[in-house]
């Protein structure tokens, strides 16, 4: 497609951008914003398979991230762990179907490659007391030397499927699926009050 | 009073509290006056005032008896309106301005309470009253019980919504040290030199423990200096998290603990964005329990009366709060911590008329207290409190030789204050949860911890040791080998500063004060819950051997306190009763929480629209503009109808559902399970789920599937279209994605691993659009580039291809019976699809139909969905029999052959029509050949979905019926005794539109 008509997100509606909660005097303790427009593209395959991680790195620029919970980068594309035989792909890509098309072409037919850039809204939660906010949220260790820049969790915050991807210390994207945002937005809009917390721009990309 | 500023009670000067900030508070509607530091308790000993409640069952007047969490007398009703809250110890609230507190379970006053004419009655009302009394006779029960209702409970609660709110937190760390005192301070500052991640938890507002309401020294200084410089240290490390106010209330397995940390208690509101409480789930490789102990009431008569106190509480009200509970105190002691305590009372202006120790011999400890001329009595006990509603004095008498009896000489000595001390029992609550082994310790007559089955260790008094410098001792060795054992190998016990090391001395137990002959005065066990020795004497009359089943007889430690004062005492009394040995008649289990908490705190931010999640579908903004009433589906909202101007809701979903039939209806099925199935033996995959064949499924066209559960039951159902050669879409009921989805990766990762299929859910993915009735192909036409003629796009077929200018796909399927198609376009653009098509269809009349109509046009249609899928199903009773493939394996094939499967009175799907034309058939509603035949009735079958067609103009439903399919035809009833509803049916064929598909082929 050439025109692609706009995308809309899950939070269209209900994002409002400012300051809220407690008075921070312009120090806000949480950052919030959702980051549209980005290619996500679901692969599946065989870890022990020479000819798809080939393919994978002639097709991201990088390595296959094998190790649980691990993130390869490549430029503006992020190769994130999901499971032994999944991982997701990312970039600012605003078409989705380019993204898609590298790897399908990149990768034999026993490969899956699905695009998935719809299926979730993608929360950057940052600040100071970003990780306090998450350890509301989940059970998991958020400790700045265990839960570093480049690792991926996917866990559950309140009741819903989130995959928690560390940016830098204090910097984290939240992929919630699509039906769930609005959910998700809310709780995180509450487990920040407290902190004070602004909501910056939509970030495209 | 010389000074109106300061209550009679205060000390000019000295505790903890911040003579700056008065703050003023009411308790029972009359004004008062405490300071910031002050807990309720404190500010009100300080005005004098004692009398705080009635208690549970007899209404007797109670007191102030401890100044901490054990407290089991001092129960208040805290706050007002939608933040009532009953059964709050006051020794725990922290005074904060505009307080409002109330004394309950009494009324019309504290002071004078009506109830309290049980008290005089209470001889008959012992233990097992209710069960003995209320049994008989059976049809007075229900008068009996509206009368018990109201006597019965503590306190009210709130009946409005909590306007508070609260959190959850989750946490892990090397080292947790329960408990800020001595012990718990020395091991957290152990383990936190080594570097390990370290929490310290302490459910006081200060932490220093059993030092904030003591004269102790450490290093020659007042121990608090030494409190607050570890206190320093502690917060400036990095990896050390400080939680006052924060009780640990329960250890699970796995080293879990659940904290509450009391956040905004303190406040007078919970205002702003602070939570009033979070819940703290901690994971912690290694736990120090530096728990401290609880002192033991002793038990002798009238021993409930306000005045009578716990002696190390009345330390604490001088030192923490610079109050005194009395001016002129008689101490009854069985151990030697009294005397430090008469001391320390002694030095702040508190009279000792007299200590009465039962033990023999002089303790060493006395000499002091002798030389400043106080009179000391050996072996006697105060065997009665006097007063009616405070202390006036005490009965003392000597004992006799064995100590079971009074030997006479009766002295009665007049105070306002009696202070207690029956010892002290570790606080091994946590140590319990955490299945720790107790042993009984002898000499410090208490069960102590023995073996631990968790990670952790205990320190302090917790562990029966009494000394400052001991337990500090103790505590950083505990520190240290919590981090050793978390990975921190290097790490050393630190060195301690000096402190005094004073311990308790020989105990003297005596667990029942002996009582004058014919004497009814009660010797109370369990405060809150009235159980007196008479209650535990008389459950080992009638019986009761099992310690567990005495609590529940007598209620002892039964309350809210869980028995923190009274089990030892309780336990040893019936232990006496048996004649056996205290630890062979053992204890009763310590179960979580350590103090009560509060629901709100337990449900978190997860209430109201937050309980659950909800999930929303791409074009829910325009549902919700347009009107649209919604209905759950799972985690889903749905629109169930789009009510017009004018219209009533049957109005507006008969005219939705009509209209579909007549012209042509959008609704939004996103929330169908979608899921991608991609490899090169995905074909064969879908041929060994499905009981129908897909292996010769052609690229472009999709086919109606159903699934069986491993033991031949109906799973699910939904379409399957072939995309490309490898490449499939799966469709599932809203209700099932999740489960198919779960199911299908379970066959491939286990099952047949080496199938070359990957399944990724797609229900996020895309925004689903039914588009349904004569007109569709029309309307679609306008907006596809796709071909829509019926030959270029046959029934069952699918195409990709442009749909209002984004990529996308439409399906060639019907649910409701008519021509229909539904559309798949990626979510973020299933607004603009959708109101695209309400645009292009304007003139088509393209109106939206809700979940409503949907019901009503596929029971039209005979079309099957949740309730007809109940899992008690099988494909044959549903009518599919036709579609089990004979050449190929499926997943509950084998099941099939089963003779519960085969047999001939299985229930069959068929349709039903109410016979008078105009009586609805009722949900659920049982087949019966005759409603009002002998019972138990003989039940055929049962309704599975119903509604008004506006098609056939009559009630409808669909059932499952006993040979249904052989009993066409055939009138019968369907009865509902439940809401009192029958009416005569029909059954007929499920399909009661187009039977031959015309209308959808077309």
């Amino acid at each position: 497609m050439v025109d692609i008509t706009e995308r809309r997100s899950a939070l269209e509606s209900h994002y409002t951008a400012g300051t809220f909660g407690a008075e921070c005097n312009g120090h806000p303790g949480v950052m919030l914003a959702v980051r549209r427009n980005l290619s996500i593209v679901h692969v599946a395959g065989k870890p022990d398979d020479q000819t798809f991680i080939n393919a994978i790195k002639s097709a991201c620029g990088c390595d296959i991230p094998f190790e649980p919970g691990s993130v390869s980068v490549a430029g503006s594309l992020s190769l994130i762990w999901l499971a032994a035989d999944r991982w997701m792909a990312v970039s600012a890509e605003p078409d989705p179907g380019i993204l898609e098309a590298t790897l399908r072409r990149a990768c034999d037919d026993t490969v899956a490659v699905i695009d998935a850039s719809h299926a979730s809204t993608v929360l950057r939660l940052s600040g100071p007391q970003a990780r306090t906010v998450l350890m509301k949220g989940a059970p998991l260790d958020f400790h700045a030397r265990t839960f570093t820049p480049g690792r991926v969790a996917t866990t559950m915050i309140s009741q819903c499927t989130v995959t928690l991807v560390c940016i830098d210390q204090d910097t984290f994207d939240l992929y919630v699926f699509r039906s769930f945002a609005q959910h998700m937005w809310e709780w995180l809009r509450d487990a920040s009050e407290e902190f004070g917390y602004e909501v910056s721009d939509i970030l495209s990309g | 009073m010389n000074n109106p500023q300061i209550p009679q009670y205060r000390l000019p000067e000295g505790g903890r509290i911040d003579r700056s900030r008065p703050l003023s508070f009411s308790f029972n509607g009359r004004a008062y006056v405490g300071y910031q530091g002050d807990t309720l308790a404190s500010a009100l000993l300080a005005n004098g005032v004692h009398l705080i409640a009635r208690s549970f069952k007899y209404h007797r007047p109670r007191g102030i008896m401890s100044a901490g969490s054990e407290e089991p007398c001092a129960m208040v009703t805290m706050r007002q309106g939608s933040r009532i809250e009953p059964n709050i110890r006051a020794t725990q609230i922290e005074l904060y301005e505009g307080l409002v507190a109330n004394s309950q379970n009494c009324w019309p006053s504290v002071n004078f309470d009506l109830q309290a004419i049980i008290n005089k009655v209470s001889r008959f009302l012992p233990s097992g009253f209710y069960y003995k009394t209320f049994k008989w006779p059976k049809f007075l029960w229900m008068s009996y019980e509206k009368v018990i209702r109201h006597a019965a409970g503590m306190g009210k609660v709130a009946t409005l919504p909590d306007p508070d709110h609260y959190d959850h937190m989750h946490a892990y760390c090397d080292v947790l040290v329960v408990g800020g005192g001595p012990a718990g301070l020395m091991a957290a500052k152990s383990a936190a030199a080594s570097g390990a991640r370290v929490m310290l938890a302490d459910e006081q507002a200060e932490f220093g423990g059993t030092l904030c309401g003591r004269a102790e020294k450490i290093s020659n200084k007042p121990a608090m200096d030494w409190v607050a410089r570890v206190r320093d240290e502690l917060a400036a490390r990095p990896d050390v998290t400080l939680l006052p106010r924060t009780v640990v209330a329960s250890y699970y397995d796995h080293n879990m603990l659940v904290l509450n940390q009391r956040t905004g208690e303190h406040l007078p509101t919970a205002e702003g964005f602070t939570p009033r409480q979070r819940i703290w789930k901690v994971w912690a490789k290694q736990v120090v329990l530096a728990t401290g102990a609880i002192e033991r009431p002793l038990v002798f008569g009238n021993n409930d009366l306000p005045g009578v106190m716990l002696t190390g509480a009345v330390q604490t009200y001088i030192s923490q709060y610079g109050v005194l509970a009395g001016k002129n105190a008689v101490i009854f002691t069985n151990n030697d911590s009294a005397y430090d305590a008469a001391a320390h009372m002694h030095d702040n202006g508190i009279k000792i008329a007299a200590i009465i120790d039962n033990r023999k011999q002089t303790s060493p400890a006395a000499q002091k207290l002798s030389d400043r001329g106080i009179l000391i009595f050996n072996n006697h006990v105060v065997y009665q409190a006097v007063g009616s509603k405070h202390v006036r004095g005490v009965n003392i008498s000597p004992l006799n030789e064995n100590g079971d009896k009074l030997s006479g000489g009766n002295i009665k000595i007049d105070c306002d204050l009696l202070c207690m001390s029956g010892g002290w029992t570790p606080s091994v609550h946590l140590f319990s949860q955490a299945r720790g082994k107790l042993r009984w310790h002898e000499t410090l007559t208490t069960f102590i911890p023995e073996k631990s089955f968790q990670q952790e260790r205990s320190a302090g008094s917790c562990k029966g040791v009494w000394g400052l410098s001991d337990c500090l001792k103790g505590g950083a060795k505990a520190g240290a080998e919590a981090a050793k054992a978390a990975g921190f190998t290097k790490t050393r016990a630190l060195k301690t500063p000096a402190a005094s090391n004073h311990d308790m001395g020989d105990i003297r137990a005596l667990w029942r004060v002996p009582q004058p002959p014919r004497s009814q005065t009660k010797r109370f066990i369990d405060f809150q819950d009235d159980v007196a020795t008479s209650d535990i004497e008389l459950a080992a009359r009638e019986g009761y051997r099992s310690v567990e089943l005495t609590k529940r007889y007598t209620t002892l430690g039964m309350g809210t306190d869980q028995g923190k004062t009274s089990n030892i005492n309780g336990l040893a009394v019936l232990s006496e009763e048996l004649g056996k040995h205290i630890p062979e008649v053992g204890l009763t289990t310590f179960r979580p929480p350590y103090t009560a908490q509060t629901l709100g705190a337990i449900s978190g931010p997860e209430r109201g629209g937050h309980f659950a999640p909800t999930r929303r579908s791409p074009v829910h903004d325009w549902h919700v503009s347009t009107g649209a009433s919604f209905m759950p589906a799972g985690l889903w909202m749905r629109p169930a109808y789009y009510q017009q101007p004018g219209e009533t809701m049957w109005d507006a979903i008969y005219r939705e559902t009509k209209h579909v039939r007549s012209h042509v209806g959008l609704v939004d099925v996103s929330s169908l399970g979608k899921i991608d199935l991609q490899g090169k033996d995905s074909a064969e995959f879908l041929n060994r789920c499905y009981i129908n064949g897909f292996a010769k499924l052609p690229v472009g066209k999709c086919r109606y599937g159903v699934m069986l559960r491993d033991d031949g039951m109906v799973f699910d159902d939904g379409t399957v279209s072939r995309l490309a050669e490898n490449h499939f879409m799966m469709t599932t009921t809203t209700a099932k994605a999740g489960p198919v989805l779960q199911y299908l990766e379970y066959l491939l990762d286990v099952v047949w691993p080496e199938l070359d299929v990957h399944v990724v859910s797609a229900t996020e993915q895309w925004c689903a659009i039914a588009v349904a009735g004569p007109k569709s192909r029309e309307l679609l036409s306008r907006i596809t580039d796709i071909d829509m003629s019926n030959e270029a796009f046959e029934f069952m077929g699918v195409r990709q291809g442009n749909i209002c200018d984004v990529p996308g796909r439409i399906y060639r399927i019907s649910f409701s019976g008519e021509l229909a198609y539904e559309i798949g376009v990626p979510s973020d653009w299933g607004l603009h699809v959708w109101e695209s098509l309400m645009t292009a269809g304007k003139d088509l009349k393209v109106s939206p139909y809700g979940l409503e109509a949907m019901s009503i046009l596929r029971i039209e249609k005979g079309h099957i969905v949740g309730a007809e899928l109940n899992g008690r199903t099988t494909a044959d009773d549903l009518g599919f029999a036709a579609m089990i493939s004979t050449r190929k394996p499926f997943m509950g094939q084998r099941s099939l052959r089963k003779p519960a499967l085969l047999e001939g009175e299985r229930k069959q799907l068929v349709g039903l029509i109410s016979l008078d034309g105009k009586t609805p058939i009722p949900r659920g509603a049982q087949i019966v050949v005759n409603p009002d035949g002998p019972t138990p009735v003989a039940m055929l079958g049962e309704v599975t979905s119903n509604c008004y067609s506006p098609h056939v103009e009559n009630h409808i439903g669909l059932a499952i019926v006993k040979r249904g399919r052989q009993r066409i035809d055939e009138i019968l009833w369907a009865t509902s005794p439940l809401t009192k509803q029958r009416v005569r049916v029909k059954l007929c064929s499920p399909h009661f539109i187009d039977p031959q598909g015309e209308r959808l082929r077309g």
